[in-house]
Parts: structure tokens; C-alpha cells; sequence
């Protein structure tokens, strides 16, 4: 263990390639992103759609496929008693493939259709225990266990998934995802397609999970008042970039940046009556980005500067990071 | 679309090479109006010749030129495949939109007639036909090929449109006074034409090989010069046994050339069409 | 799910009633096809003299033989009686042998070839194309063979037939040209027997598996590679689900059932194949016998065979649709 680092991410730096004829583009999704990932904290990624937050889940859960490709950077694991790395240059990824699922686990976006549909719950689960030589009997317990704590009946596992709605669906994959207790957990938008009771409900099932084995998640979300409710710390993500990241606390009360002052006074408040403003432009271009800052074209405070040079990260206060020229 | 089908001609060779050859059968179609001989007379040059310079591609039997005949046989099967494709699109798109835009019982009916139209087997009333009418004029043979070749389309149509329905600008449309024709000509349309198009090159190609096959079986108007018919008249005349492989070779690389290069088409506009872009990488 | 199999059961149903009805129908609308008229012609272009005592005599057994007794309606409800009982009246050209034997013996002959040929190119075309779509995917001989497939895809029955023909009995002598055995030759069951039957039977066989093992395959391998891009495989990859559980029982078990689907769908195109090409090499199963029924103006042959092959193509496509709920828990509960 790193003192208390689990995963370290430098520069990760990973594009997806299509090809239409003879054009080829680069989607630089993920285009630099230096950040870590620690012990026992909920870590939210936020941003809108299309900042790439998702490519980095599947970034950091090393599911690099074809489309998409490492260009530059390195992943550190430092999750059992080796560092596994995972880059351009280091064949480790079959060292990191052998971390899944027991030290660490993906929840992916559309948890609707990830469950096989010709295949009832409970051989689903068996597929999982017997892949990872686990006992059966133990983890057939521990995954009864879950269900019940979750709020639903075991004897679901005996139905296929399109006979179940869309919340209990999510909660059988939690269920499956924290089935060996993962040191790591990373769910991408396990909230959006739900109502706004069931997810409130999830939100709760997480932070009881994170209570009891005291394991870390990467959050990623659009919504920022789930992030308020419920992670530890925050990164804001824009156009590939990492804005601003730090303490929750620290990035309501004091955001830095202006992309997260817009984001943040976007969430509406009982009692608040002020008018909110929606950011004005649209989300930027990852094929050709702008040179210089990427927020540019949407900042109204932009200076020349921005134009023509990215900003750097400078420490605002303590574990609060901003890379803005604004504060330079 | 054209752009796609320029794009598509400029860069997958597969589908250049389909489009040259399709290009030139239709120029050699068009030398049927020029013919020195009316492909309907008989016994106008030696029979029996072997390819050579006066006639490139032999003599039959019957005393045809097979250069000159050819031209009239592939523009006839092209012609009799194409009447059957138009009239198919048409009964699978009136169809397939009727009985997913209303649904309930007019649908429930519409998809069991389709479903048998689907299970019918062809050949036996195929045969039936001969029997009643002694050839199958080829006027009857595009009605007959009509009927059995609309079924599976209109089910594609179909589903189309039930998924459309559902979408919000179909509401959006309805409640904002559009009659239902309107509906389906202007918002529908679009999103079907597309699928029909590519169908339609397949439809084309079971059309062709129908006629081919029926007309070598001697089941149509054998005066008729088409592919099959040329086929038949071949094989009546026992063309391989006495050597004449000209007579069955050149209809035969003809016909074939021509289906793989449809279907070579086909298979390159709907892998285009698909959203999911060509990747890099295996 | 009892509503699919009714809705499945009625168009079964649905399709032979129509298809024998219209087959019932054309003899007594057209008159030319009227079988008296025609066995009468027949007997007199053979030569045979008849005075009119025993035309008129001839006229009214064959009308009783031939089921033209009565009104129309009674002649109906006779036809579905005799049908039920088999009988499917006599042939005309080969009076008075009845048509239900002449399908006997030509039904054996049909049903190997069809039966083989189907179920063995479904089983390879379906193994090939999924391991094709799956974990050989970039191999050389997955291209290979799809190229061959697509090769073959467009080509009809009967030019393929033809081709094969021209290629392995003419150009190069090996395979005879036609027929089911030798000439004159007796069948019994020795060992000489069975190597001319296969000898006769190869080349239309293989016609029939290169069309039949080429189409599967390429119908497999799509589907595997669609389903491989699916939410499910990518998940199960992602939670290290062993690559042998992947295969069986994530992609193979979701491809097979629109795979068997196709064959309900495709059986009656399979049962034309196999017709036209028995046709070309003068096989002789149902396909030969049509045809010469045809050429010949017997048309209890025709509609014997016809209403045969409606029955049992519908009856095949329905028991392949009773089974699909059974291999896809989709179906079961729709």
C-alpha cells in the first residue's frame, strides 16, 4: 500500500479512433488526467456529457478495447501486495485483468441489459463464483445476504432479468459487482435511467456498503447533488480535462473555477428564489479541441492567456487543486 | 444518399468492381437495339459454330447468334425481376404500414396472411400454373413472383413503423392536426425508404433467380428470349452432350456475374448505412 | 405464450385449408384440365377405338374414380374424406396406379436427400459460423470461407446444380449424370447398392450442402457478431467470466434460437432447392416425379404432390416453432 493511495493515475491519456472512408479521427476523451484514487474515500467524477468521464471509468477499470486506445500515461494498482502498471509500454494488462472483479469492480452505464437474458439470476451469479474458483456455497450466502439488505427478495435469483424492472436490475448488479469485496468500485451513472425515489434508495445502498467494508468508489455522475449527498471528494472533468478536483466540502463552499461555480449554482434549493443561468455554448469539440484552455469558449472571464496556453494545476488550499489562469 | 454511394465508389473496391460490371451489362443490354437479328426468328446464321470471330460467342442449335441473343435475354430477366421488385416495394410498404400503424386486429389479421404467404411453398404453385395456362406468360409469372415476395419486407416495414409510432414527434405530429397520410409520407417515409432500397437489391436477386429457374424448367413462354429460356432450350437440345458448351457457358457466366455483383452491392451499401462506424484494429 | 402457439397453430392450419382448397378448385373451374376430357383424349390419340356406348359407360366410372360425382359442395366434403384416408386418387398417366404410391416410392428418395443435406449444413454452417464470429475471428480460413459463402450466396439452386453438373460429370467424368441408381439395376441391400446410390447421390447432395452450409454460415457468423457487441458479453468479459462460459452460454445460447428460427423460416426455400435440384439430376424423388407429371397433364400427380409438400412444409415450419420456446426463455414469456 501506498500510504493510502490505491490507484494512481498520471497523464492517462487515451483516444478513441473511427475511421469513415479515408478520414480518421481522434476522440480524445480522456486527453491528460493526473489524479489518485484512495483508501476509504467515495470519489465523485463529475461533468456533462461528452467530458469524457465515462472513457475514464473505463480507463481506470483497464477495459481498453478497440476503439479506444492508450496513447500515453500510466496506471499504478496498488491493490494487493504488487504494484501492477498499466501503460503503453508495460504488458502488465493481463496482471490487472487478474485484479478484477476481487479487488476491483465496474458497474457499467446501461446496468439494464447487462445481465444475459437467456440466463436466470442465479447462473449468472454461479458464472461469476466458479470463474473465480470462489466457494459457491459461502458467496451463494454472501449474494442472499445482499439481496436482502437491498431491499429485495432472494428468490429473484430465480427469474431472468427482463422479468424484473429496472431498479431491481441495478441492485442485482451492485450486488454482483461487491460480491468478492473489492477494495475498489467503480460505477458509472448507476443512477440516471432511475426514478427519483429508487434513487435516492441507491444512494443510500452505497454509502452503507462504503460503511460497512469501507472500500473506496469512483462515482461518476452529471448530477451534482448527488455528489453533494454523497462523495468525499470531487473532480470535475471538462473536454478531457481535469478542472478542478478536492474535498466536497471544500468545492461548494469555495469552487474556483468558473466552470464549477456555473455547475454548482445549477442545483436548485428550496427556499433559494434567484434565477439560475444555464452556460452558455456548447460542449467542446474532442476531436479538434482548442488549443490553450479548453473551457475558453464557454468562460466569461477569459483571458488572452487562455487562448494560447493550457493552465496548470495550482494548489488552492489544502488537497484542493484548480488549473485555471485565473488564480495564476 | 448520393453522397454515400459516391463515397462508397470511391473507396470499397468491392463495390467499384460491382458497379463497373453491373454498368457494363446494362451497356450490353442496350446493344438489343441494335440487333441484326430479331431474337425471335430462328435459323438465320449456321448452327452449331463455335465462338470465333464472327460470332464471339458461338451459334445455338436454332441458329441464333448467342452475341446477339444474350443482350435481349438479360434485358428481359433484368426487366421481369425489376416489375417485381417496383410492385413489392409498393404492397410491403401499404401493407407493412397499415398493419403497424393501426395495430389491434387489422394487424393481428394482416401478419397472419403474411406469415402464411411466407410459409407457402412456391414450386407447387408454380407448377399448378403451368398446368392451367400451359406456358406462364411472363405478365403472369410478375404477378405470381409479386404475391410471394412481399411477405417478408412488410414485416421489416412493419416493425419499423411500430417503433416510430411510439416516438415522441409521432405525437407531436398527431396532436398537432396532421392526418395520418401525411404522418406516414412525410415523417415516416424517410426512415423506411432506406430499408426498402436494400431489400430491394435482394429482393431482386431471388426475383432473378426465380425466373432463371423457372424459365430453364420450361415453365414460361419458352419463345421468350431470357436467361432461363436460353438455358432451356439448351439443355433440350442436349448442349453439353453434343459439345456445345458455348450455348450453356456464356448465359451461365452472364447470369452469374450479375447476381454476385447485386449482391456484392448490397452487402457494401447496408455495412455503409450501419451507424457503427469502420474502426481501427482488429 | 398460449396465444403464440394459437396464432402459430391457426396459420399452420390456415395455410394448407387455403392451399388445398385452390388446388381443389383449378381441375373443376378449368375445363380443359377436366380428367375424363383428358383420359378420353388420351385413349383416342392412343388409337383406341370407342363408340359412344362406352365412352358414356368409360365417362361414368372415371367421373365416380376421380371424385366428380355430385354438386360441388358434395364433391368437397368427399375430397377432404378421402383425403384423410390417404387417398389421393389415381394417376393419369400411369392409370391405375394411385397417386399415393407413386409418392411412396418417390418420397424416400426426397426425404434423404433433404433430410442429410438440411440437418448436416445447418450443423456445420452454424459451428463454423460461430466459431467464425467468436474466438477465430481474424483467422485465415474464416475469410476465406466467408468469401466463398458470399461467393455462393446469390447463385440459385438450379445454376449451382447446373455448374456442378457441367464441372464434375462432364469436364471431368467422375460422378454419373443423373438418375437415383443404374439403370435396370435392383436394389437390395448389399453393399453394391449402397455405393451407387451414393455415387448417384453425391452431386446433388453437395449442391445442396455447398447452398446450404454457405447460407448458415454466414447467418451464424452475423449473428455471433452482433450479439459479441452486446451490453451482456461485454459485462460478463468485464467480471472475468471464463471465456468457455462466455462462448456456451452467453453468445452461442442467445444466436441459436434465431438460427433455428431461420430454418422454420427458410424450410420451404430448402424444400424448392431440393425439388429443383433433384430436377437437374434427374433424381428420383418427388421433384422428377412433378415434372414429369406436368409434361404429361396429370394432374392428380401435381395436386398429389402439391397438397404433400403444403402439409409438410407447414407442419415442419410449425413443430420448429413449438420447439423455440423450449431453447429460448424469451419466447416463454412473451
Amino acid at each position: 500500500m501506498n500510504n493510502g493511495i490505491l490507484i494512481k493515475i498520471d497523464n492517462i491519456k487515451a483516444y478513441y479512433k473511427t475511421q469513415s472512408f479515408e478520414t480518421v479521427k481522434n476522440v480524445k476523451a480522456v486527453d491528460g488526467i493526473t489524479m489518485d484514487i484512495r483508501e476509504n474515500e467515495i470519489i465523485g467524477i463529475a461533468g456533462e456529457s461528452g467530458s469524457g468521464k465515462s472513457t475514464l471509468g473505463r480507463v481506470i477499470y483497464g477495459y481498453i478495447e478497440s476503439p479506444l486506445f492508450l496513447i500515453d500515461g500510466k496506471i499504478s494498482y496498488f491493490l494487493n501486495n504488487e504494484e501492477v502498471n498499466l501503460s503503453n509500454e508495460s504488458y502488465e494488462l493481463q496482471k490487472m485483468i487478474n485484479l478484477r472483479w476481487k479487488l476491483i469492480s465496474y458497474i457499467p452505464q446501461s446496468s439494464m441489459n447487462v445481465l444475459n437474458p437467456t440466463r436466470k439470476i442465479y447462473k449468472i451469479l454461479e458464472d461469476i463464483i466458479e470463474s473465480h474458483n470462489m466457494d459457491k456455497n459461502t458467496y451463494k450466502d454472501k449474494f442472499f445476504g445482499s439481496l436482502e439488505s437491498f431491499g429485495l427478495n432472494p428468490d429473484i435469483v430465480n427469474q431472468y432479468s427482463y422479468q424484473l424492472s429496472g431498479g431491481m436490475r441495478q441492485r442485482i448488479v451492485i450486488a454482483l459487482a461487491t460480491i468478492f469485496d473489492p477494495k475498489v468500485i467503480i460505477a458509472d451513472e448507476p443512477t440516471s435511467a432511475l426514478d427519483v425515489v429508487t434513487q435516492w434508495n441507491l444512494i443510500l445502498l452505497f454509502k452503507k456498503i462504503h460503511r460497512e467494508t469501507k472500500n473506496s468508489f469512483v462515482f461518476i455522475t452529471h448530477d451534482m447533488s448527488i455528489m453533494a449527498n454523497l462523495a468525499d471528494r470531487v473532480a470535475i472533468m471538462y473536454g478531457g480535462k481535469l478542472l478542478e478536483i478536492g474535498m466536497t466540502r471544500d468545492i461548494f463552499e469555495n469552487p474556483q473555477h468558473p466552470y464549477t461555480k456555473f455547475l454548482i449554482n445549477s442545483i436548485p434549493q428550496i427556499g433559494d428564489k434567484s434565477e439560475k443561468s444555464a452556460i452558455p455554448g456548447f460542449a467542446p469539440d474532442l476531436v479538434s479541441p482548442p488549443p490553450g484552455c479548453r473551457f475558453l469558449p464557454r468562460c466569461p472571464y477569459a483571458k488572452k492567456i487562455c487562448e494560447e496556453k493550457e493552465p496548470s494545476y495550482i494548489e488552492v488550499e489544502k488537497d484542493h487543486k484548480v488549473s485555471c489562469f485565473l488564480l495564476q | 444518399m448520393w453522397r454515400l454511394l459516391r463515397d462508397l465508389y470511391r473507396y470499397n473496391k468491392r463495390f467499384k468492381i460491382s458497379v463497373i460490371i453491373i454498368l457494363c451489362m446494362f451497356a450490353y443490354m442496350l446493344l438489343s437495339l441494335i440487333s441484326p437479328y430479331d431474337p425471335r426468328t430462328n435459323y438465320v446464321v449456321p448452327i452449331n459454330l463455335p465462338p470465333s470471330i464472327q460470332h464471339p460467342f458461338g451459334t445455338t442449335s436454332k441458329g441464333q447468334d448467342i452475341f446477339w441473343l444474350l443482350p435481349f435475354a438479360l434485358r428481359n430477366s433484368f426487366i421481369i425481376s425489376l416489375a417485381v421488385v417496383i410492385i413489392t416495394r409498393i404492397i410491403a410498404l401499404f401493407i407493412g404500414t397499415i398493419a403497424g400503424y393501426r395495430g389491434g386486429i387489422i394487424d393481428n389479421i394482416l401478419m397472419t396472411v403474411d406469415d402464411s404467404f411466407i410459409i407457402l411453398p412456391i414450386l407447387p404453385i408454380l407448377i399448378l400454373l403451368k398446368l392451367i395456362l400451359g406456358q406462364i406468360s411472363f405478365q403472369s409469372l410478375i404477378l405470381i413472383l409479386s404475391l410471394f415476395g412481399w411477405a417478408w419486407d412488410a414485416r421489416l416495414v412493419r416493425s419499423i413503423v411500430l417503433s416510430l409510432r411510439e416516438r415522441e414527434f409521432s405525437y407531436t405530429s398527431f396532436f398537432s392536426g396532421r392526418s395520418i397520410l401525411e404522418i406516414i409520407l412525410k415523417e415516416y417515409l424517410p426512415y423506411i425508404y432506406p430499408i426498402l432500397l436494400a431489400t430491394g437489391i435482394n429482393n431482386m436477386i431471388w426475383s432473378l433467380g426465380m425466373e432463371t429457374t423457372i424459365s430453364t424448367l420450361g415453365l414460361t413462354s419458352i419463345d421468350t428470349p431470357t436467361i432461363g429460356t436460353m438455358v432451356f432450350w439448351a439443355l433440350q437440345h442436349q448442349a453439353f452432350v453434343s459439345g456445345i458448351w458455348w450455348w450453356l457457358i456464356f448465359p451461365i457466366i452472364f447470369v452469374v456475374l450479375l447476381f454476385l455483383s447485386l449482391y456484392y452491392i448490397s452487402v457494401t451499401i447496408s455495412e455503409a448505412v450501419d451507424p457503427r462506424l469502420k474502426v481501427i484494429g482488429g | 405464450m398460449i396465444r403464440f402457439f394459437i396464432r402459430r397453430v391457426i396459420v399452420a392450419l390456415l395455410v394448407i385449408f387455403i392451399g388445398i382448397t385452390i388446388v381443389f378448385f383449378i381441375p373443376r373451374a378449368i375445363p380443359k384440365l377436366n380428367p375424363v376430357e383428358v383420359m378420353i383424349r388420351r385413349l383416342q390419340m392412343m388409337g383406341t377405338y370407342l363408340d359412344p356406348k362406352s365412352i358414356e359407360l368409360m365417362k361414368t366410372s372415371l367421373i365416380k374414380l376421380y371424385g366428380l360425382e355430385g354438386s360441388i359442395f358434395e364433391q368437397y366434403i368427399k375430397f377432404w374424406q378421402s383425403l384423410f384416408s390417404g387417398d389421393l386418387g389415381p394417376s393419369f398417366s400411369s392409370f391405375p396406379t394411385p397417386v399415393i404410391v407413386l409418392i411412396k416410392t418417390a418420397l424416400p428418395w426426397t426425404i434423404g436427400l433433404l433430410a442429410t443435406t438440411s440437418i448436416l449444413s445447418w450443423i456445420i454452417g452454424t459451428i463454423l459460423g460461430v466459431l467464425a464470429g467468436y474466438s477465430a475471428r481474424n483467422k485465415l480460413w474464416a475469410r476465406i470461407f466467408e468469401i466463398l459463402a458470399n461467393a455462393v450466396r446469390p447463385i440459385p439452386y438450379y445454376v449451382l446444380s447446373l455448374i456442378l453438373l457441367l464441372l464434375l460429370s462432364y469436364v471431368l467424368p467422375i460422378f454419373p449424370t443423373g438418375g437415383g441408381f443404374r439403370m435396370g439395376m435392383k436394389i437390395t441391400f448389399n453393399i453394391e447398392t449402397i455405393i451407387t446410390i451414393l455415387e448417384h447421390a453425391f452431386l446433388p447432395a453437395l449442391s445442396l450442402l455447398i447452398v446450404g452450409i454457405g447460407g448458415w454460415f454466414l447467418n451464424m457468423r452475423n449473428l455471433t457478431t452482433l450479439i459479441v457487441k452486446e451490453d451482456y458479453v461485454t459485462f460478463a468479459q468485464l467480471a472475468k467470466i471464463s471465456n468457455k462460459t462466455i462462448f456456451k452460454n452467453y453468445v452461442l445460447k442467445n444466436a441459436l434460437l434465431p438460427q433455428i428460427t431461420g430454418l422454420a423460416l427458410q424450410l420451404g426455400l430448402i424444400f424448392n432447392g431440393t425439388i429443383i435440384t433433384e430436377l437437374v439430376f434427374g433424381y428420383p424423388g418427388l421433384g422428377t416425379l412433378v415434372y414429369e407429371a406436368v409434361n404429361n397433364s396429370d394432374y392428380n400427380v401435381v395436386m398429389g404432390v402439391s397438397i404433400f409438400s403444403i402439409v409438410a412444409v407447414s407442419l415442419g415450419t410449425l413443430i420448429i416453432d413449438i420447439i423455440s420456446p423450449l431453447i429460448d426463455p424469451r419466447v416463454r414469456y412473451r
